[in-house]
Protein backbone atom coordinates (compact mmCIF):
# COMPACT_ATOMS: atom_id res chain seq x y z
CA UNK A 1 0.00 0.00 0.00
CA UNK A 2 1.33 3.30 -0.72
CA UNK A 3 1.48 6.66 1.21
CA UNK A 4 -1.27 8.26 -0.90
CA UNK A 5 -3.62 5.25 -0.64
CA UNK A 6 -3.30 5.42 2.91
CA UNK A 7 -4.40 8.78 2.50
CA UNK A 8 -7.60 8.24 0.68
CA UNK A 9 -8.50 6.00 3.09
CA UNK A 10 -7.48 7.85 6.39
CA UNK A 11 -7.44 11.87 5.56
CA UNK A 12 -5.41 12.45 9.09
CA UNK A 13 -2.35 10.83 7.85
CA UNK A 14 0.61 12.74 6.76
CA UNK A 15 3.95 11.52 6.30
CA UNK A 16 5.82 13.95 8.41
CA UNK A 17 2.93 13.85 11.04
CA UNK A 18 3.54 10.07 11.52
CA UNK A 19 7.22 10.40 11.05
CA UNK A 20 6.78 12.94 14.68
CA UNK A 21 5.04 10.30 16.47
CA UNK A 22 7.47 7.80 15.19
CA UNK A 23 10.27 9.50 17.03
CA UNK A 24 8.52 11.33 19.99
CA UNK A 25 7.56 7.50 20.88
CA UNK A 26 11.25 6.11 19.91
CA UNK A 27 12.61 8.64 22.60
CA UNK A 28 9.49 8.35 25.34
CA UNK A 29 10.30 4.78 25.17
CA UNK A 30 14.04 4.95 25.85
CA UNK A 31 13.80 7.58 28.36
CA UNK A 32 10.99 5.83 29.89
CA UNK A 33 13.60 3.19 30.53
CA UNK A 34 16.56 5.57 31.99
CA UNK A 35 14.19 7.24 34.33
CA UNK A 36 12.44 3.99 35.29
CA UNK A 37 8.93 5.18 34.24
CA UNK A 38 7.49 2.74 31.95
CA UNK A 39 3.98 4.48 33.08
CA UNK A 40 4.57 6.89 30.82
CA UNK A 41 5.26 5.07 27.23
CA UNK A 42 2.71 2.42 28.32
CA UNK A 43 -0.35 3.92 26.19
CA UNK A 44 2.33 4.57 22.98
CA UNK A 45 3.03 0.80 22.93
CA UNK A 46 1.56 -2.89 22.61
CA UNK A 47 0.85 -4.72 25.60
CA UNK A 48 4.14 -7.33 24.66
CA UNK A 49 6.55 -4.29 24.31
CA UNK A 50 5.80 -2.88 27.94
CA UNK A 51 5.64 -6.44 29.25
CA UNK A 52 9.20 -6.87 27.31
CA UNK A 53 10.54 -3.57 28.50
CA UNK A 54 9.55 -3.53 32.36
CA UNK A 55 11.16 -7.21 32.26
CA UNK A 56 14.55 -5.04 31.68
CA UNK A 57 14.10 -2.22 33.82
CA UNK A 58 13.35 -4.51 36.52
CA UNK A 59 16.22 -6.66 35.88
CA UNK A 60 18.51 -3.50 36.01
CA UNK A 61 16.96 -2.56 39.39
CA UNK A 62 17.75 -5.74 40.61
CA UNK A 63 21.40 -5.34 39.71
CA UNK A 64 20.90 -2.29 41.04
CA UNK A 65 21.86 -0.56 37.58
CA UNK A 66 20.51 2.57 35.45
CA UNK A 67 20.62 2.03 31.91
CA UNK A 68 21.89 5.69 30.30
CA UNK A 69 20.86 6.74 26.45
CA UNK A 70 22.40 9.68 26.90
CA UNK A 71 22.91 12.47 24.24
CA UNK A 72 19.76 10.75 22.64
CA UNK A 73 19.04 12.31 18.94
CA UNK A 74 17.20 10.30 16.13
CA UNK A 75 19.00 11.26 12.64
CA UNK A 76 16.58 9.93 10.49
CA UNK A 77 13.30 8.05 10.17
CA UNK A 78 11.86 6.74 7.06
CA UNK A 79 8.72 4.13 5.98
CA UNK A 80 9.63 1.06 4.49
CA UNK A 81 6.21 -0.22 4.17
CA UNK A 82 2.68 0.40 4.64
CA UNK A 83 0.55 -2.85 4.93
CA UNK A 84 -3.21 -3.13 5.50
CA UNK A 85 -5.01 -6.30 7.19
CA UNK A 86 -9.06 -6.63 8.03
CA UNK A 87 -8.56 -4.55 10.85
CA UNK A 88 -5.64 -2.67 10.84
CA UNK A 89 -3.14 -0.33 9.41
CA UNK A 90 0.51 -1.40 9.40
CA UNK A 91 3.92 0.65 8.91
CA UNK A 92 6.90 -0.64 9.22
CA UNK A 93 10.11 2.16 9.91
CA UNK A 94 13.75 2.57 9.86
CA UNK A 95 14.85 4.64 12.20
CA UNK A 96 18.49 5.66 12.94
CA UNK A 97 19.39 6.96 15.96
CA UNK A 98 22.77 8.01 17.68
CA UNK A 99 23.08 7.99 21.71
CA UNK A 100 25.50 6.87 24.13
CA UNK A 101 24.82 3.89 25.71
CA UNK A 102 26.03 2.66 28.87
CA UNK A 103 24.86 1.39 32.68
CA UNK A 104 25.85 2.86 35.83
CA UNK A 105 25.72 2.12 39.35
CA UNK A 106 22.13 3.46 40.44
CA UNK A 107 23.13 4.42 43.77
CA UNK A 108 26.78 6.22 42.79
CA UNK A 109 25.91 6.90 39.34
CA UNK A 110 29.58 5.10 38.11
CA UNK A 111 30.04 3.95 35.01
CA UNK A 112 29.44 0.26 34.86
CA UNK A 113 29.55 -1.02 31.47
CA UNK A 114 29.08 0.55 27.99
CA UNK A 115 30.12 2.99 25.64
CA UNK A 116 29.88 6.56 27.92
CA UNK A 117 32.35 8.36 25.62
CA UNK A 118 31.02 8.88 22.17
CA UNK A 119 27.72 8.46 20.19
CA UNK A 120 27.59 5.19 18.46
CA UNK A 121 24.84 5.26 15.53
CA UNK A 122 22.05 2.48 15.25
CA UNK A 123 19.56 1.31 12.83
CA UNK A 124 16.33 0.66 14.40
CA UNK A 125 13.32 -0.94 12.97
CA UNK A 126 9.92 0.30 14.35
CA UNK A 127 6.34 -1.15 13.79
CA UNK A 128 3.55 0.82 14.36
CA UNK A 129 -0.25 -0.25 14.05
CA UNK A 130 -3.08 1.88 13.97
CA UNK A 131 -6.96 0.53 14.18
CA UNK A 132 -8.70 0.34 10.40
CA UNK A 133 -12.08 1.70 12.92
CA UNK A 134 -9.71 4.33 14.72
CA UNK A 135 -12.35 7.19 16.23
CA UNK A 136 -11.16 10.68 15.53
CA UNK A 137 -9.16 12.32 18.30
CA UNK A 138 -10.53 15.56 20.00
CA UNK A 139 -7.84 18.03 20.58
CA UNK A 140 -8.52 18.13 23.83
CA UNK A 141 -7.70 14.03 24.92
CA UNK A 142 -9.90 12.64 27.68
CA UNK A 143 -9.00 9.99 30.38
CA UNK A 144 -11.17 7.32 29.50
CA UNK A 145 -11.92 6.22 33.08
CA UNK A 146 -12.85 9.55 34.75
CA UNK A 147 -13.02 12.16 31.59
CA UNK A 148 -9.97 14.24 33.31
CA UNK A 149 -8.05 16.23 30.39
CA UNK A 150 -4.54 14.36 29.68
CA UNK A 151 -1.56 15.41 28.20
CA UNK A 152 -1.28 12.15 25.88
CA UNK A 153 2.03 13.49 24.54
CA UNK A 154 3.41 13.70 27.74
CA UNK A 155 2.31 10.83 29.78
CA UNK A 156 -0.89 8.46 29.28
CA UNK A 157 -1.64 7.76 32.80
CA UNK A 158 -4.69 10.09 34.22
CA UNK A 159 -2.74 12.13 37.20
CA UNK A 160 -6.61 11.77 38.84
CA UNK A 161 -7.59 7.98 38.67
CA UNK A 162 -4.33 6.51 37.63
CA UNK A 163 -6.26 4.98 34.32
CA UNK A 164 -4.35 4.48 31.02
CA UNK A 165 -5.21 6.82 27.89
CA UNK A 166 -6.25 4.41 25.02
CA UNK A 167 -4.30 5.38 22.06
CA UNK A 168 -5.09 2.28 20.40
CA UNK A 169 -8.61 3.69 19.98
CA UNK A 170 -7.10 6.72 18.38
CA UNK A 171 -3.85 6.66 16.91
CA UNK A 172 -0.85 5.02 15.63
CA UNK A 173 0.90 2.52 18.77
CA UNK A 174 4.24 0.74 18.23
CA UNK A 175 4.43 -2.76 18.40
CA UNK A 176 7.65 -4.30 17.48
CA UNK A 177 11.57 -2.66 18.22
CA UNK A 178 14.04 -4.23 16.61
CA UNK B 1 38.65 36.38 -3.29
CA UNK B 2 39.10 31.99 -3.27
CA UNK B 3 42.73 32.36 -4.85
CA UNK B 4 43.75 34.89 -2.34
CA UNK B 5 42.18 32.36 0.41
CA UNK B 6 44.11 29.69 -1.18
CA UNK B 7 47.58 30.88 -0.96
CA UNK B 8 47.02 32.30 2.44
CA UNK B 9 45.76 28.84 3.40
CA UNK B 10 49.23 27.55 1.54
CA UNK B 11 51.66 30.04 3.51
CA UNK B 12 50.11 29.33 7.05
CA UNK B 13 50.50 25.68 6.27
CA UNK B 14 54.10 26.48 5.52
CA UNK B 15 54.65 28.51 7.96
CA UNK B 16 53.32 25.70 11.09
CA UNK B 17 55.86 23.11 9.01
CA UNK B 18 58.37 24.57 9.62
CA UNK B 19 57.46 25.70 13.24
CA UNK B 20 57.05 21.63 13.56
CA UNK B 21 60.76 21.12 12.48
CA UNK B 22 61.87 24.01 14.55
CA UNK B 23 60.12 22.31 17.55
CA UNK B 24 61.03 19.28 16.02
CA UNK B 25 64.99 19.88 16.17
CA UNK B 26 65.60 22.42 19.56
CA UNK B 27 62.49 21.09 21.69
CA UNK B 28 59.96 18.15 21.49
CA UNK B 29 58.04 16.29 19.02
CA UNK B 30 54.58 17.42 18.50
CA UNK B 31 51.58 16.14 16.25
CA UNK B 32 48.28 17.87 14.36
CA UNK B 33 45.11 15.76 14.49
CA UNK B 34 42.28 16.13 12.88
CA UNK B 35 39.64 16.47 14.71
CA UNK B 36 35.99 15.48 14.14
CA UNK B 37 32.74 18.04 15.30
CA UNK B 38 30.63 17.69 17.76
CA UNK B 39 27.33 15.99 17.46
CA UNK B 40 24.33 18.40 18.25
CA UNK B 41 21.53 17.12 19.67
CA UNK B 42 18.45 17.06 20.89
CA UNK B 43 16.81 16.21 18.60
CA UNK B 44 18.26 16.54 16.87
CA UNK B 45 21.01 17.92 14.92
CA UNK B 46 23.90 16.82 13.63
CA UNK B 47 27.40 16.39 13.33
CA UNK B 48 29.64 18.10 11.15
CA UNK B 49 33.12 18.41 10.73
CA UNK B 50 35.19 20.84 11.45
CA UNK B 51 39.00 19.89 10.06
CA UNK B 52 42.13 20.82 10.31
CA UNK B 53 44.86 19.75 7.82
CA UNK B 54 47.73 17.47 8.76
CA UNK B 55 50.73 17.18 8.90
CA UNK B 56 52.57 14.93 5.42
CA UNK B 57 55.89 13.39 5.70
CA UNK B 58 55.93 14.06 1.56
CA UNK B 59 56.76 17.28 2.72
CA UNK B 60 59.96 16.54 4.81
CA UNK B 61 62.15 17.53 2.26
CA UNK B 62 60.77 21.06 1.58
CA UNK B 63 60.50 22.31 5.27
CA UNK B 64 64.30 20.90 5.70
CA UNK B 65 65.05 23.34 2.66
CA UNK B 66 62.89 26.02 5.23
CA UNK B 67 64.77 24.80 7.76
CA UNK B 68 68.12 25.69 6.35
CA UNK B 69 67.20 28.79 4.98
CA UNK B 70 65.91 29.93 8.26
CA UNK B 71 69.36 28.88 9.66
CA UNK B 72 71.22 31.10 6.82
CA UNK B 73 69.07 33.83 7.40
CA UNK B 74 69.74 33.92 11.51
CA UNK B 75 73.42 33.79 10.12
CA UNK B 76 72.66 36.97 8.11
CA UNK B 77 70.60 38.97 10.83
CA UNK B 78 69.94 36.86 13.71
CA UNK B 79 66.94 40.53 14.42
CA UNK B 80 65.86 39.24 10.74
CA UNK B 81 65.26 35.99 11.24
CA UNK B 82 63.16 36.84 14.87
CA UNK B 83 61.24 38.61 13.05
CA UNK B 84 60.62 35.56 10.70
CA UNK B 85 60.00 33.80 13.51
CA UNK B 86 57.71 35.93 15.31
CA UNK B 87 55.27 36.28 12.01
CA UNK B 88 55.52 32.48 12.12
CA UNK B 89 54.35 32.50 15.89
CA UNK B 90 51.68 35.31 14.97
CA UNK B 91 50.42 32.68 11.99
CA UNK B 92 50.26 29.58 14.24
CA UNK B 93 48.21 31.93 17.38
CA UNK B 94 46.27 32.96 14.45
CA UNK B 95 45.44 29.15 13.09
CA UNK B 96 44.90 27.79 16.32
CA UNK B 97 42.49 30.99 17.28
CA UNK B 98 39.13 30.88 17.43
CA UNK B 99 37.93 30.50 13.43
CA UNK B 100 34.90 29.78 10.92
CA UNK B 101 35.45 26.54 9.05
CA UNK B 102 35.01 26.98 5.05
CA UNK B 103 31.77 25.94 4.31
CA UNK B 104 32.06 22.60 2.36
CA UNK B 105 28.26 21.80 2.47
CA UNK B 106 26.58 22.52 -1.31
CA UNK B 107 22.65 22.13 -1.28
CA UNK B 108 21.67 20.85 -4.20
CA UNK B 109 19.41 24.27 -5.69
CA UNK B 110 17.83 21.92 -8.33
CA UNK B 111 15.50 21.14 -5.30
CA UNK B 112 14.55 24.36 -4.72
CA UNK B 113 10.67 24.50 -5.36
CA UNK B 114 10.07 27.89 -7.31
CA UNK B 115 7.98 30.87 -5.82
CA UNK B 116 4.77 30.39 -8.16
CA UNK B 117 4.39 26.38 -6.41
CA UNK B 118 4.21 27.97 -3.19
CA UNK B 119 2.22 30.48 -4.01
CA UNK B 120 -0.48 28.12 -5.27
CA UNK B 121 -0.98 27.18 -1.85
CA UNK B 122 0.07 30.16 0.29
CA UNK B 123 -0.92 33.35 -1.79
CA UNK B 124 0.94 36.06 -0.13
CA UNK B 125 4.23 33.95 0.30
CA UNK B 126 7.36 35.87 0.26
CA UNK B 127 10.69 34.12 0.04
CA UNK B 128 13.33 36.26 1.77
CA UNK B 129 10.57 36.94 4.69
CA UNK B 130 9.82 33.68 5.06
CA UNK B 131 13.42 32.06 5.38
CA UNK B 132 14.45 35.17 7.42
CA UNK B 133 11.56 33.99 9.96
CA UNK B 134 12.63 30.75 10.07
CA UNK B 135 15.94 30.93 10.50
CA UNK B 136 15.16 33.31 13.39
CA UNK B 137 12.47 30.89 15.01
CA UNK B 138 15.76 27.96 14.99
CA UNK B 139 18.21 30.29 16.74
CA UNK B 140 15.03 31.33 19.31
CA UNK B 141 14.73 27.80 19.63
CA UNK B 142 18.26 26.57 20.12
CA UNK B 143 18.71 29.66 22.94
CA UNK B 144 15.09 29.05 24.68
CA UNK B 145 17.15 25.04 24.42
CA UNK B 146 20.22 26.24 25.49
CA UNK B 147 18.62 28.07 28.84
CA UNK B 148 15.45 26.00 29.41
CA UNK B 149 13.23 27.79 28.84
CA UNK B 150 10.28 24.91 28.50
CA UNK B 151 7.20 27.58 28.26
CA UNK B 152 8.54 29.64 25.26
CA UNK B 153 9.74 26.06 23.75
CA UNK B 154 5.99 24.73 23.63
CA UNK B 155 5.29 28.39 21.79
CA UNK B 156 7.12 27.51 18.58
CA UNK B 157 7.48 23.33 18.24
CA UNK B 158 4.74 20.95 18.01
CA UNK B 159 3.20 19.09 20.34
CA UNK B 160 5.17 15.81 19.86
CA UNK B 161 8.28 17.85 19.03
CA UNK B 162 8.08 20.05 22.23
CA UNK B 163 7.50 16.70 24.10
CA UNK B 164 10.60 15.11 22.86
CA UNK B 165 12.83 18.76 23.39
CA UNK B 166 11.18 18.31 27.16
CA UNK B 167 12.42 14.92 27.99
CA UNK B 168 16.14 15.43 26.48
CA UNK B 169 16.29 19.24 28.79
CA UNK B 170 15.09 16.97 31.58
CA UNK B 171 18.39 14.52 31.14
CA UNK B 172 20.43 17.31 31.01
CA UNK B 173 19.47 18.82 34.00
CA UNK B 174 19.72 15.72 35.63
CA UNK B 175 23.49 15.86 34.98
CA UNK B 176 23.46 19.53 35.96
CA UNK B 177 24.77 19.97 32.12
CA UNK B 178 24.19 22.72 29.48
CA UNK B 179 23.92 22.75 25.99
CA UNK B 180 25.57 26.08 24.86
CA UNK B 181 25.11 27.17 21.28
CA UNK B 182 25.69 30.66 19.76
CA UNK B 183 27.51 32.58 17.12
CA UNK B 184 24.93 31.39 14.73
CA UNK B 185 25.50 32.28 10.85
CA UNK B 186 23.11 31.34 8.28
CA UNK B 187 25.25 30.26 5.09
CA UNK B 188 22.52 29.00 2.76
CA UNK B 189 18.91 27.57 2.49
CA UNK B 190 16.11 26.65 0.50
CA UNK B 191 12.71 25.44 0.42
CA UNK B 192 11.70 22.18 -0.66
CA UNK B 193 8.45 20.53 0.03
CA UNK B 194 5.23 21.81 0.95
CA UNK B 195 1.94 19.96 1.23
CA UNK B 196 -1.79 21.01 2.26
CA UNK B 197 -3.77 18.80 3.98
CA UNK B 198 -7.05 20.16 5.14
CA UNK B 199 -6.03 23.39 6.89
CA UNK B 200 -2.86 22.63 7.78
CA UNK B 201 0.00 23.71 5.43
CA UNK B 202 3.87 22.00 5.92
CA UNK B 203 6.53 23.29 4.39
CA UNK B 204 10.27 21.71 3.92
CA UNK B 205 13.10 23.60 4.65
CA UNK B 206 17.16 23.16 4.00
CA UNK B 207 19.35 25.14 6.30
CA UNK B 208 23.34 25.34 6.42
CA UNK B 209 23.93 27.20 9.53
CA UNK B 210 27.48 27.29 11.58
CA UNK B 211 27.32 28.07 15.43
CA UNK B 212 29.63 27.31 18.20
CA UNK B 213 28.04 24.06 20.25
CA UNK B 214 29.09 22.04 23.21
CA UNK B 215 27.83 20.98 26.42
CA UNK B 216 29.21 22.63 29.68
CA UNK B 217 29.09 20.92 33.16
CA UNK B 218 29.69 23.41 35.99
CA UNK B 219 30.65 26.01 33.56
CA UNK B 220 33.79 23.45 31.82
CA UNK B 221 33.18 22.53 28.61
CA UNK B 222 32.88 18.14 28.68
CA UNK B 223 32.07 17.32 25.15
CA UNK B 224 32.25 19.71 21.77
CA UNK B 225 34.65 22.25 21.18
CA UNK B 226 33.93 26.02 21.96
CA UNK B 227 36.47 27.43 19.99
CA UNK B 228 35.70 26.19 16.72
CA UNK B 229 32.45 26.72 14.96
CA UNK B 230 30.11 23.74 13.51
CA UNK B 231 28.83 23.70 10.27
CA UNK B 232 25.34 21.69 10.30
CA UNK B 233 22.87 20.79 7.05
CA UNK B 234 19.24 21.00 8.60
CA UNK B 235 16.47 19.60 7.50
CA UNK B 236 13.40 21.40 9.36
CA UNK B 237 9.40 21.33 8.75
CA UNK B 238 7.36 23.91 9.88
CA UNK B 239 3.47 23.49 10.02
CA UNK B 240 0.79 26.36 10.34
CA UNK B 241 -3.00 26.52 9.79
CA UNK B 242 -3.67 28.74 7.08
CA UNK B 243 -7.19 29.55 7.18
CA UNK B 244 -7.03 31.81 10.57
CA UNK B 245 -9.50 31.94 13.17
CA UNK B 246 -10.03 34.70 15.81
CA UNK B 247 -12.04 32.91 18.36
CA UNK B 248 -10.09 29.91 19.40
CA UNK B 249 -11.62 28.20 22.53
CA UNK B 250 -10.91 25.51 25.02
CA UNK B 251 -13.21 22.43 23.81
CA UNK B 252 -12.72 21.79 27.60
CA UNK B 253 -14.21 25.04 29.09
CA UNK B 254 -15.13 27.47 26.30
CA UNK B 255 -12.13 29.67 27.33
CA UNK B 256 -9.84 31.56 24.90
CA UNK B 257 -6.68 30.14 23.88
CA UNK B 258 -3.59 31.75 22.19
CA UNK B 259 -2.33 30.27 19.09
CA UNK B 260 0.56 28.24 20.07
CA UNK B 261 0.66 24.34 19.09
CA UNK B 262 0.19 22.82 22.36
CA UNK B 263 -1.89 24.94 24.75
CA UNK B 264 -2.52 25.18 28.05
CA UNK B 265 -5.64 26.47 28.76
CA UNK B 266 -5.27 28.81 31.78
CA UNK B 267 -8.56 28.59 33.12
CA UNK B 268 -9.17 24.89 33.06
CA UNK B 269 -5.38 23.45 32.38
CA UNK B 270 -6.29 21.49 29.52
CA UNK B 271 -3.49 20.06 27.48
CA UNK B 272 -4.84 21.04 23.70
CA UNK B 273 -3.54 19.63 20.60
CA UNK B 274 -4.13 22.04 17.94
CA UNK B 275 -3.15 23.46 14.79
CA UNK B 276 -1.39 26.85 15.43
CA UNK B 277 -1.90 30.02 13.27
CA UNK B 278 2.14 31.09 13.43
CA UNK B 279 4.45 28.55 11.99
CA UNK B 280 6.13 26.02 14.14
CA UNK B 281 8.73 23.50 14.02
CA UNK B 282 7.61 19.98 13.46
CA UNK B 283 10.92 18.27 12.91
CA UNK B 284 14.60 18.96 12.86
CA UNK B 285 17.32 16.44 11.07
CA UNK B 286 20.71 16.86 9.77
CA UNK B 287 21.10 15.46 6.79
Amino acid sequence: MSIEELIKEDSSFTESGFLAKVDNTFIMLLTAIMTDNMTRVEHKISKELFNKYSSIVNENNLNNERQMYDELNVWSTQIQSIEKTNDKYIIHVLLKSRYMDYKIDKTTAIYKSGVNDHRIEKDNYLTFEKSVNAKDESSARKCPGCGANIDANSTGKCSYCGAIYDTASYDWVLTELN
Amino acid sequence: MEKKKKYKKIGIFLCIIVLIFFVVCIINPCDLKADSGFDSSYDSSSSSSSSRDSSDGSLFDLIYLLIRLFVMLWDVSPVLAIIVFGLIVFFVIKFFGKKSPVNTIYLDKTKDLKDDEIIKIIPNFNRKEFINDRYNDFVKIQNNWMNFNYDDLRKMLTDELYNQYEMLLDTLKVKNEKNVMDGFELKDSMITNIVKNDDKVTVTTEFVIEFYDYITLNEKVVRGNKNNKMTVHYEMIFVCNINKSNDKKCPNCGAPLDDSASNVCTYCGSVIISLSDKWVLSKKVSK
